[in-house]
């Protein structure tokens, strides 16, 4: 395993930006960035002549723009010596954190600006050839919708799964955008495990409340190095104290069981690295994905054991505490695996 | 303008590693990548082989026969399959040792007849 580059602890988060997220809101990544740059420069006094490090993630929206980040800065004004867009889905904004961290360490940035936006409420239609055109969209396979509801029957096949703990998780999960003013409007009412239950099949035994949401959306952090920020004044700073990323897990099995994902290399490999164990985490910030990969992450992280389901008591600590914070002890990304599930 | 009421179906656009695999099921067979090297098949069609990186390829026809391993019951459609739905999408992992999503055809979502195969159990799917 590599050795930890953050092991100094001298790289820090400064400032954190969010627009409210929204369904359809008709505007463009581009608009969204903006409005997070905006908040960010409010937050730490920078000009956005100061930002010379600017990372990106692609979004749906833009897929169909090979120019996307060139276009970005040239909107918001900025002149990177440090551009990067980063491609790994939802990964991509932990790992760009993690990649302007090694900017700065390179010297190559001062100042990175991480802003991660999408739009698909204007999802342009594009035809890439790759194996999900081909041989998953040609038998009707609704790319996460099905990949989740074939997922979801394996690990109840294997372990077994009540639906009503999952039905915790979402309620929990719900009471987060019930506190949550950037949540969207539609989702700021509580639910119960009966509306779970309840809720229409998607992908049988997957339901409508199993499911993430498409919405348009950004946020954005600035990070920069520990000497930097303190030059800034800055009085509340987090300290990233490790990062592990894996893509691509164990690519020569070509019939994965699905329960056997990166997160089980990448999770106790950035605990470690950060001296920790599960038990000393106090907060943990997941992609809200759909449930069945939160319980997932959950196992193979460390939090709990394999098939024990949805531990709700864990769960309902977890997600009060995301409510109260957004900072990151120890960071973990792993995208999941592309191919079935 | 309106919308079409029904969308038509995706069909595949083959590239000139997946072509093979299409000009033979145009021929009705099934056929799949196999690295000689290796000694193992790979799905989906890819330019060389994930086990040893060599791109001496061959194809194989199939057996046909796998072991299902998950089943849905899909009941939002992707553009074109809204006149189908519900249908099944099942994961199954063929005896040549890779793992396709396929729809199956003729058959309802029922646990009873769809029963998840364990270790050892030998379920045909046709092919």
């Amino acid at each position: 395993m590599s050795a930890n580059f953050l092991a100094d602890k001298d790289i820090v988060i400064v400032a954190y930006g969010e627009v409210k997220n929204e369904v359809r809101s008709g505007k463009t990544a581009t608009e969204l960035s903006a409005a997070v740059m905006v908040e960010l420069l409010a937050k730490t006094g920078l000009t956005n002549r100061d930002i010379d490090g600017f990372a990106l993630t692609l979004p749906l929206s833009e897929v169909g723009n090979p120019w996307y980040s060139n276009v970005m800065v040239e909107n918001l004004g900025i002149q990177a010596r440090w551009l990067q867009i980063t491609d790994i889905g939802g990964c991509s904004i932990l790992g760009n954190i993690a990649r302007g961290a090694a900017a700065l360490k390179c010297g190559m940035a001062e100042y990175v600006f991480c802003i991660h936006a999408d739009a698909p409420g204007r999802m342009p239609k594009v035809e890439v050839a790759n194996y999900r055109s081909e041989f998953q969209e040609t038998v009707g396979y609704q790319g996460p919708l099905v990949a989740f509801g074939l997922m979801t029957d394996a690990y109840d096949h294997k372990y077994g799964l009540k639906p009503e703990a999952l039905g915790k998780l979402a309620v929990v999960q719900r009471n987060g955008a019930v506190l949550n003013e950037n949540a969207v409007d539609k989702l700021r009412k509580p639910i119960t495990v009966d509306d779970y239950l309840n809720s229409r099949m998607v992908s049988e035994p997957m339901r409508l409340l199993d499911c993430v949401m498409r919405c348009d959306g950004a946020n954005g952090v600035v990070v920069t190095t520990l000497e930097r920020a303190k030059a800034m004044g800055s009085k509340k700073m987090v300290r990233l104290a490790s990062y592990s990323e894996i893509t691509n897990y164990d690519p020569t099995n070509s019939m994965p069981d699905g329960f056997e994902t990166g997160f089980q290399v990448v999770g106790p490999d950035a605990l470690r690295k950060a001296g920790m164990t599960p038990a000393d985490v106090d907060m943990f910030h997941p992609y809200d994905d759909f449930l069945i990969a939160m319980l997932l992450k959950l196992e193979q992280i460390g939090f709990c054991k394999r098939g024990r389901r949805v531990l709700p008591a864990a769960a309902s600590t977890w997600l009060r505490r995301c409510a109260s914070s957004w900072a990151r002890p120890a960071a973990v990304r792993c995208p999941m695996r592309r191919t079935p599930w | 303008m309106a919308e079409p009421a029904q969308h038509a179906r995706p069909v595949p656009v083959p590239t000139h590693t997946s072509a093979p695999f299409w000009d033979a099921g145009k021929r009705g067979k099934f056929m799949l990548q196999y690295d000689p090297a290796a000694k193992k098949y790979q799905f989906f069609p890819r330019p060389v082989s994930i086990y040893s990186g060599s791109d001496k390829l061959e194809w194989r026809e199939a057996s046909g026969r796998g072991t299902l391993v998950a089943r849905t019951n899909v009941q939002v459609p992707l553009r074109g399959f809204e006149k189908l739905v519900p249908f099944v999408l099942a994961a199954v992992n063929l005896e040549e040792g890779v793992r396709v999503v396929a729809r199956l055809m003729g058959v309802s979502y029922c646990l009873n007849v769809l029963a998840i195969a364990r270790p050892g159990d030998r379920r045909h799917v046709p092919p």
